[in-house]
């Protein structure tokens, strides 16, 4: 990753002549047909604005926006605005080394498409930090019953069993920053020898005691490129978590409970009624699964969670059921033998696949007649279904041995 | 001339501390790679030191050792291997002479093919009694409900003799024929080769095999009514001439099936609890003791002169026969990751190892083997935690040499490695240089010295062998308590089966106002009140405590539970 | 005659005894430098155990991706290295010692063996790396092929390793030059017998993968019909 003594002269010349801005709008990705135009709206509030985006190519023309002011900063892969496969953690150094340079009072990150950008959007990232001191923003995506689903299942209510928060998109790629929240995701982690921002940030602000809020937004949580196959994202995604795991573990051991996040605007749930969806093929993935990868299985299950597996292949599409707390049973113990390098790693988590397909059939087959509300419902028993199963995972945690039920 | 037995309670069994060996694998004295008689004698202090009361010897006949030893060639004799029928007898002296009774193998359901018995019926006649010593049959459809009890290596019960011209019977190894016990003749010489061995002053004999003695069409041909006629008379014939002995069934039965085995008193006196013994495993693993609780509530009450026969581990796999299936799954999965281990249907596995090798596992589990009602049968090299060899073939792997000392061959025999009958265990954490009687023996914490201190404490208490039990159901199911219960005797048992420490409240309001007295270092608990007794037991710990009601200026005396019925 | 014969004895003897005491103190260099390089390998044994461990050089080993190794070889990476170290320096003293020991045959002996031992080393080398890459490539098929719900997922997994193996045994033969031409063949077919073996696995497996694939794209297309979103 560039430094920013390393941006090139006349990028860091404009940041001298810039000298200081109120807020700074980081985009990771950029074209030069992007419209920009509603930034106008930030700088009616007499905030001095500046947008800085991804430049490898020639400076781009914007036309004058009074109080908004553009810089193109030189990206870690020229690629990356050209539509290339990016990050799917989102990228965020740059952004805030210039925000730390230019001492904004709060600054925003957007890793979505440019395009999905609008004034009142980004004003929402912006204005709790400007105005309530918060020093984290997380957008509140449009949530479906059908979508964001890794998300449904793993990362929102293992945030909450584990870090004591209740957050809807723990790992958003949009967020507002505050002065002091991006000073510390600048800096090198001792233990990882890696800087702060490319760790999982939510959990770098809950562990710091950094104020954290939420707020809606009418759109749909971003997607990855489509050349990414699911088995690479959920083994990045929960390397990311297993990882934070080992990390902040003197942190979660200790959590006990959770409490919301405060969040502004109004959630927005999109019904999901009319949808047809076939699982028979989730299915065959798993029981695939179970015939071939369980010895690699055998590594990370206990036998109890083992069993239950075995009984799960035999059970007819309709009546395809997979328990809240045998799913919470297998991240756990995933999330355990990642920690104890059972194996290797990448290939751990990815022989995990079958087994959240597995969930997302019986998850699908059971919410196919629910409403939006049940819906909120379901997740919410999931997550109690991770609460009560912490100390399931702190004792073993503590206490690695293969003796296990 | 009929030689007494050692023991002279009709019920010594009730009270003895069984061990079970195989003469081959426990000392070899003449330097052959084969354990014998003399050497066994030579080692016979060891085994008193040790406390056990009654030796167990796998058999010892002359046999083509293709099942090792259980395929008998000859009843009434010694194997060379192990020696001469005078070592036996010298053997058996040197044992009673240390208050200690002999138990002997009685392999009735089957003799090897090389017995002269199925070498003349092959040939005889059919129709004749020679013949008819065995069964056969022109197909192999007969008996078809019977199940195969050896599924790894045989695939019908039925195998074609050439000689005979015909199939005959075999519920084992197709090298292990039947003997047919609706011939007469055929109990007569079973009665012949018991009275020998029994004249001898063998006190005690194991019936392997029982339920499988008589085959009927339309049946399993397992414990049938027949069956135990043939055990009753057996019973009935070693009570009129010989005192003080008896007879141990070996029947991997539910338990309801092997009280049958019991009779009114006289069939056998003592049988194996084969679906306890897995459940031991599963509620440690599974951390609850309900598999425990539950094979136990199942077990029907036996006559007053009988004793369940209770162990963890012997020469066989643990079988997995007399469990559902998906707790054989969980058993395969929980003890059994590498399909090596699996044989049969079972688990073929010594304790240590299935323990991981654990202390405290393995004393939690032994201290359940000494407080369970029964008669505890303990396996040869488990007092020191030996391991066993899973690339060894059938069941051979828990049947290698005794650990004696860190000596070549681990001190078993002095003959050169290559001619040992098995090879001694020699990985870092089991091998004979770690593990060995010698290096435990001098050492007070070592599991010989525990093992040896838990014999000694279980034999001070009769309450053990001849106590009812009841248990205590506390909220928390990973503890196991219970109460044995005996003529004014009570003891209180508490188990914690898991990894962790863990909190109980017993319910013990009958024994208000007694005094729990821990009983390994005889150490004053505060007295039991009318609320629930709360106790806190470290990870695999367990209690026992004597209860004793103390009023003032007495001292302490047992109690009874009020309102309670015994033995 | 028997003066003769006594002669021709007492002649014998002499030469006899002389050869002895010519070969004793090579006997003898033989014993002491197999005694000096057991002491050295015990030593730098000792010295490399301690050392290994200060850097944690079994922790670092399963970060490398090779956890299994205790598992399959239930020795711990130090221990082996430990081990190939110590031994290495006993066949190098065993070695020195033949030399002192005759020094004109078995100096020749030695010049080949010490020759040869690159070829032996690198053979080595190469079966160890070979057999990691095998175990490693085929989980990463098997566990590929299975997300991808690819039927033949196993044999699959099992062609990949068995490539790679055949492969680096053929590798190290050469090395070894073991066999020669008829290696080189017997490769070959194997090899190829392998991929193609493969290549049907493959051809007829991803019929219905392709089929998948194609009815994927098809349903994207179809705006009212929804789908599962991960992320």
């Amino acid at each position: 990753m560039p430094e920013l003594e390393s941006f090139p002269q006349e990028v860091k010349d404009q940041l001298t002549s810039v000298g200081s801005a109120d807020v700074v709008i980081g985009f990771t990705s950029f074209k030069a047909t992007d419209d920009l135009s509603w930034a106008a709206g930030l700088a009616q509030d007499g905030l001095n604005v500046l947008i800085a985006y991804p430049g490898g190519g020639d400076v781009i023309e914007f036309q004058p926006i009074a109080g908004v002011q553009f810089l193109h900063y030189p990206a870690s892969t020229p690629e990356r605005y050209l539509n290339a496969p990016k990050n799917i953690f989102g990228s965020f150094q740059e952004v805030l080394q210039i925000a730390q340079r230019l001492a904004s009072k709060s600054c925003c990150v957007w890793n979505s498409a440019p395009q999905l950008a609008s004034a009142d959007i980004i004003e929402s990232l912006i204005k709790p930090v400007l105005d309530q001191n918060f020093d984290l923003v997380i957008p509140g995506y449009t949530t479906a019953k059908f979508g964001a689903l890794i998300n449904s299942g793993i990362i929102c209510p293992l945030t909450r069993a584990l870090y004591g928060r209740r957050i809807e998109f723990p790992m958003a790629v949009d967020l507002g920053f505050s002065p002091q929240l991006l000073n510390r995701l600048i800096q090198v982690d001792p233990n990882t020898r890696v800087p702060r921002s490319s760790q999982w940030i939510t959990t770098e602000a809950i562990c710091a005691g950094m104020q954290i809020c939420q707020t809606a937004l009418l759109m749909e949580p971003p997607r990855p490129p489509d050349s990414s196959d699911l088995s690479s994202i959920l083994a990045a995604v929960l390397g990311r978590i297993f990882s934070d795991l080992e990390r902040n573990a003197a942190f979660w051991q200790r959590s006990k409970g959770s409490r919301s996040a405060p969040a502004f605007g109004e959630p927005y749930t999109k019904e999901q009624d009319e949808v047809a969806v076939d699982v028979t093929h989730l299915i065959e993935t798993f029981q695939l699964g179970y015939r071939n990868l369980s010895e690699i299985w055998g590594l990370a299950l206990s036998p109890a969670t083992f069993l239950e597996l075995k009984k799960l292949t035999k059970s007819s599409t309709a009546a395809f059921r997979m328990g809240d707390d045998l799913w919470v049973r297998i991240v756990y113990e995933f999330a355990l033998a990642h920690r104890q390098r059972a194996m290797n790693r990448d290939h751990l988590l990815r022989s995990m696949t079958p087994l959240y397909l597995s969930w997302v059939a019986s998850y699908t087959l059971q919410m196919l007649d629910v409403s939006a509300d049940g819906f909120h419902h379901r997740l919410e028993q999931l997550a109690l279904a991770y609460e009560n199963q912490k100390p399931y995972l702190l004792s073993r945690w503590r206490w690695p041995d293969r003796f296990n039920p | 001339m009929k030689l007494p037995g050692s023991a002279q309670d009709p019920l010594w069994f009730k009270d003895a501390i069984i061990y079970e060996l195989h003469v081959r694998a426990f000392f070899d004295s003449n330097n052959d790679g084969i354990g014998d008689f003399q050497g066994l004698t030579q080692r016979l202090d060891y085994l008193q030191d040790l406390g056990v009361t009654c030796l167990w010897l796998l058999p010892f006949f002359p046999s083509p050792l293709r099942d090792d030893g259980y395929d008998i060639s000859d009843y009434l004799n010694v194997h060379p291997d192990y020696g001469t029928l005078d070592d036996f007898r010298a053997f058996l002296d040197a044992a009673h002479e240390r208050k200690m009774q002999v138990m002997i193998e009685l392999v009735i359901n089957h003799t090897s093919d090389q017995h002269p018995w199925f070498q003349r019926a092959r040939l005889a006649p059919e129709g004749s009694k020679e013949r008819e010593f065995y069964v056969w049959s022109n197909s192999n459809e007969k008996y078809s409900q019977a199940r195969i009890i050896f599924t790894d290596t045989e695939k019908s019960n039925w195998t074609w003799d050439p000689a005979a011209k015909a199939y005959y019977w075999h519920r084992f190894f197709s090298h292990q024929p039947d003997l047919n016990f609706d011939n007469p003749l055929v109990l007569e010489e079973v009665q012949k080769a018991m009275n020998y061995w029994l004249d001898q002053g063998v006190d005690a004999l194991r019936l392997d095999a029982i339920p499988y003695l008589i085959e009927r069409d339309g049946t399993n041909c397992e414990n049938l009514p027949d069956t135990h006629l043939i055990v009753k008379e057996i019973r009935r014939a070693m009570d009129e001439n010989h005192a003080n002995r008896m007879i141990l069934a070996e029947a991997n039965q539910w338990p309801n099936d092997v009280r049958a085995y019991f009779g009114d008193g006289d069939e056998c006196h003592m049988a194996f609890h084969f679906p306890l013994m897995p459940r031991i495993f599963m509620a440690l693993r599974l951390e609850d003791r309900l598999p425990v609780t539950d094979i136990i509530a199942q077990t029907p009450p036996i006559p007053e002169n009988c004793q369940w026969g209770i162990f963890l581990r012997n020469h066989d796999e643990l079988t997995l026969e007399m469990v559902t299936d998906d707790e054989r799954d969980y058993m395969y999965l929980a003890y059994s990751a590498d399909p090596r281990m699996r044989v049969n249907v079972g688990i073929r596995r010594r304790l240590a190892p299935l323990m991981e090798n654990n202390r405290r596992r393995i004393e939690l589990l032994n201290s359940l083997l000494f407080s369970f009602p029964g008669t505890p049968i303990l396996y040869y090299g488990d007092e020191i935690g030996m391991g066993d060899n899973i690339y060894l073939g059938d069941r051979n792997g828990v049947r290698t040499p005794m650990q004696w000392n860190a000596d070549r061959n681990a001190g078993f025999s002095r003959a050169i490695p290559a001619k040992l009958f098995n090879p001694v265990i020699m990985d870092p954490i089991y091998g004979y240089n770690a593990i060995n009687v010698e290096a435990q023996d001098g050492d007070p914490s070592s599991l010989l010295s525990w093992m040896r201190n838990m014999i000694a404490l279980r034999k001070i208490f009769q309450v053990f062998g001849r106590g009812t039990i009841k248990f205590l159901n506390p909220a928390n199911t990973k503890i196991l308590a219970y109460l044995r219960l005996w003529k004014g005797e009570a003891i209180l048992c508490v188990a914690n089966l898991s990894r962790f420490p863990q909190p109980v409240a017993l319910c013990l309001e009958n024994f208000a106002g007694a005094k729990p007295i821990e009983m390994m270092g005889y150490v004053e608990f505060p007295p039991i009140g009318s609320q629930p007794y709360p106790l806190s037991l470290g990870a695999y710990e367990f209690l026992w405590f004597e209860l004793h009601q103390s009023k003032e200026g007495e001292a302490g005396t047992p109690i009874s539970e009020k309102g309670a019925k015994y033995a | 005659m028997w003066q003769q014969v006594s002669q021709a004895l007492d002649q014998s003897v002499t030469r006899v005894v002389t050869r002895i005491a010519l070969l004793l103190p090579g006997f003898v260099a033989l014993l002491v430098a197999l005694l000096v390089s057991w002491l050295a390998a015990w030593a730098v044994g000792f010295v490399l155990r301690r050392f290994l461990r200060s850097l944690e050089f079994d922790r670092k080993v399963a970060r490398w991706g090779l956890p299994e190794l205790r598992s399959e070889t239930g020795r711990s990476p130090t221990d082996i290295a430990v081990r190939v170290v110590c031994w290495a320096i006993v066949i190098i003293g065993f070695l020195v010692g033949m030399t002192a020991f005759e020094a004109t045959l078995t100096s020749r002996i030695v010049s080949q063996m010490f020759a040869y031992f690159p070829n032996l080393i690198a053979a080595i080398f190469v079966l160890l790396v070979g057999a990691a890459a095998a175990r490693f490539f085929s989980r990463s098929v098997l566990i590929g092929a299975v997300n991808l719900n690819v039927q033949y997922a196993h044999l699959l997994s099992l062609g990949v390793k068995w490539l790679i193996l055949v492969l680096t045994g053929a590798m190290a033969l050469n090395h070894l030059e073991i066999g020669g031409k008829i290696v080189d063949e017997a490769f070959a077919i194997l090899f190829g017998g392998i991929v193609l073996t493969l290549a049907l696995a493959v051809g007829l497996g991803a019929r219905d993968l392709v089929r998948r694939s194609l009815e994927r794209q098809a349903d994207r297309a179809t705006e009212d019909v929804e789908t599962l979103r991960h992320f």
